[in-house]
């Protein structure tokens, strides 16, 4: 019996101080990998989705409700904006380009987005099958909607007022889907697009025979020529029209500043479990010297130097932070898959893939300093078993 | 006299290499007389530059300021002698008040962060482009 074994052995011969030691360990790691990856995963999803829309141009009220409705789908829209007012807006010098977007009305939870075709080129998104839409209610499904909802060209669905599903369906206006977009890696994956005109055509019906509405959309997407645009656009926007303009990086850096508050309050709380279960080690190993003592006096007897007794002690403490270690990076990533499957289910946005991160990597060098300090003493104390006095006791 | 020559000697690197600590007031003294027109509801005013801010040009300085993350990703952001919340976007401050970072080496900072730059001022008056541009910024400890 090597004393890799024997170590492992004497950790579950008592089995009871071991699993408590367990436990913190795990906790604290797996709370600590779980915060790391579902702030990366979170971050990625917001930065990636904000990328290269400078300003996001909408009805007046939260800016933040603005940015996370019109950019990141996940909110109700502010309102509407006229068209005439939006395509005076378009005309601006300041702008390099400009997507206009309607949207409030869902198939299946999933949002339909009434744009033009420049979309495609917004995005960067390719289509894998079908064509773009050339005419009103025809839909380019985007690659995870597609995936999800089992819609290829030719499928024919009926919308439904709202964002939720199972809300009343627009029954007299059928859409027939002509594309699929291949995975886009943005939020385009999961939206149905379709022509503005789409949305005008589906809503018509509410309004009084005879009176023609003017055309509303809900939002104007906008890059900048340059950094004046994205700085001065908003306050001429916000005091000379009816409209408001948001900044994506400018809300999204206010959000993650919150959120990071949240991230670095269970980061704390992890640490201190981590310190603790530290402690716990040290004590369970060092309260079990006592009850061992016999037994380590008889293997120094047997021909063990102190130092085969000081490894011995050592390693115990090294198995239960490593086995710490890895059964937390697997708690974290159960936890990540479920609370991915909330989130895929509440705002369709997917938080897969879990490579082994750079903390984590360092988390793992600062668990194995753990267990060698908080074996240290105990190690030490087992090293210096007085043979002869001890079995005199014995 | 060996005195004074060991002054100008001791002295004279820092004249030739000058890195001058600036202030958001050194560079207030900007008119926007000539009112350009573009479109139906957008004017823009054309900056020209005090002769004290003109000296400035293609100068090293130091000066210190709010971050406003225009791309995190990209490293691009915008200097500002207010916070957010009082910036030249949302509030009553004028273009003078921001200055385009072209970083060094690409960093993330956050919304708001103060911090402390090095780097080449260069003055800008075309109409609708930043007045305040500094370049090779690296940030100062």
């Amino acid at each position: 019996m090597n004393l890799f074994f024997l170590s492992w052995k004497n950790l579950w011969a008592r089995p009871g101080s071991t699993l408590l030691s367990l436990l913190l360990l795990v906790l604290g790691v797996g709370l600590i990998s779980f915060v790391l990856h579902f702030s990366e995963k979170l971050e990625n999803n917001l930065i990636r989705n904000a990328k290269g829309t400078d300003l996001v141009v909408g009805a007046k009220g939260s800016p933040l409700q603005l940015v996370l409705s019109a950019v990141y789908h996940i909110d109700n829209p502010t309102g509407n904006i006229l068209l005439a007012d939006a395509d005076t807006l378009r005309m601006h010098p300041m702008i390099k380009q400009s997507l206009p977007l309607s949207y409030g009305d869902s198939y299946q939870g999933f949002r339909i987005l009434g744009t033009d075709t420049s979309a495609l080129r917004w995005y960067d998104a390719h289509l894998k099958a079908g064509r773009v839409w050339g005419k009103s209610l025809e839909i380019v499904a985007g690659a995870s909607v597609a995936e999800k909802l089992g819609l290829e060209v030719g499928s024919v669905f009926f919308s439904t007022h709202g964002l939720v599903s199972g809300a009343e369906a627009h029954e007299d206006a059928p859409f027939k889907v002509v594309g699929v977009l291949a995975p886009a890696g943005n939020v385009l994956d999961q939206l149905l697009l379709t022509d503005l005109s789409s949305v005008w055509e589906v809503h018509e019906h509410e309004h009084p025979e005879g009176e023609e509405a003017p055309h509303q959309i809900t939002a104007l997407l906008i890059r900048c020529q340059n950094a004046f645009g994205i700085l001065a656009m908003p306050r001429q926007i916000n005091e000379n029209t009816r409209m408001m303009a948001a900044v994506p990086a400018f809300e999204i850096s206010r959000l993650m500043k919150l959120l990071g508050f949240g991230a670095a309050t269970l980061r704390g709380l992890a640490w201190v479990i981590l310190v603790v279960s530290a402690i716990s080690v040290f004590i369970s190993l060092y309260t079990s010297l006592s009850s061992r003592k016999y037994e380590m006096a008889l293997m120094r007897t047997m021909g063990g130097i102190p130092l085969v007794l000081f490894a011995m002690v050592l390693f115990e403490g090294l198995w239960l932070t490593l086995t710490g270690y890895a059964a937390g990076i697997f708690a974290g990533r159960v936890g990540m898959i479920f609370a991915g499957k909330v989130i895929d289910k509440q705002y369709h946005y997917s938080f897969t893939g879990m490579p082994w991160l750079k903390a984590e990597q360092k988390l793992l060098a600062l668990v194995i300093v753990i267990g060698i300090v908080a074996a240290a003493l105990p190690a030490w104390q087992a090293a210096r078993t007085p043979i002869s006095e001890t079995l005199a006791d014995a | 006299m060996l005195r004074s020559l060991f002054l100008v000697v001791w002295f004279a690197p820092a004249l030739l290499f000058s890195q001058q600590k600036i202030s958001w007031d050194d560079l207030k003294a900007v008119k926007y007389d000539k009112v350009e027109r573009v479109g139906p509801m957008w004017w823009y005013g054309q900056a020209s530059f005090a002769s004290q801010i003109q000296q400035l040009n293609g100068k090293e300085v130091i000066i210190q300021g709010y971050i406003l993350p225009l791309d995190e990703t990209g490293g691009y952001y915008v200097l500002s002698r207010n916070p957010y919340s009082t910036c030249f976007f949302c509030g009553a401050a004028g273009q003078e008040s921001v200055m385009e970072l072209k970083l060094e080496k690409p960093q993330r900072y956050s919304m708001d962060q103060v911090v402390t730059f090095r780097g080449i001022l260069t003055l800008d008056n075309r109409a609708m482009s930043l007045n305040y541009h500094l370049s090779n910024a690296r940030q100062v400890k």
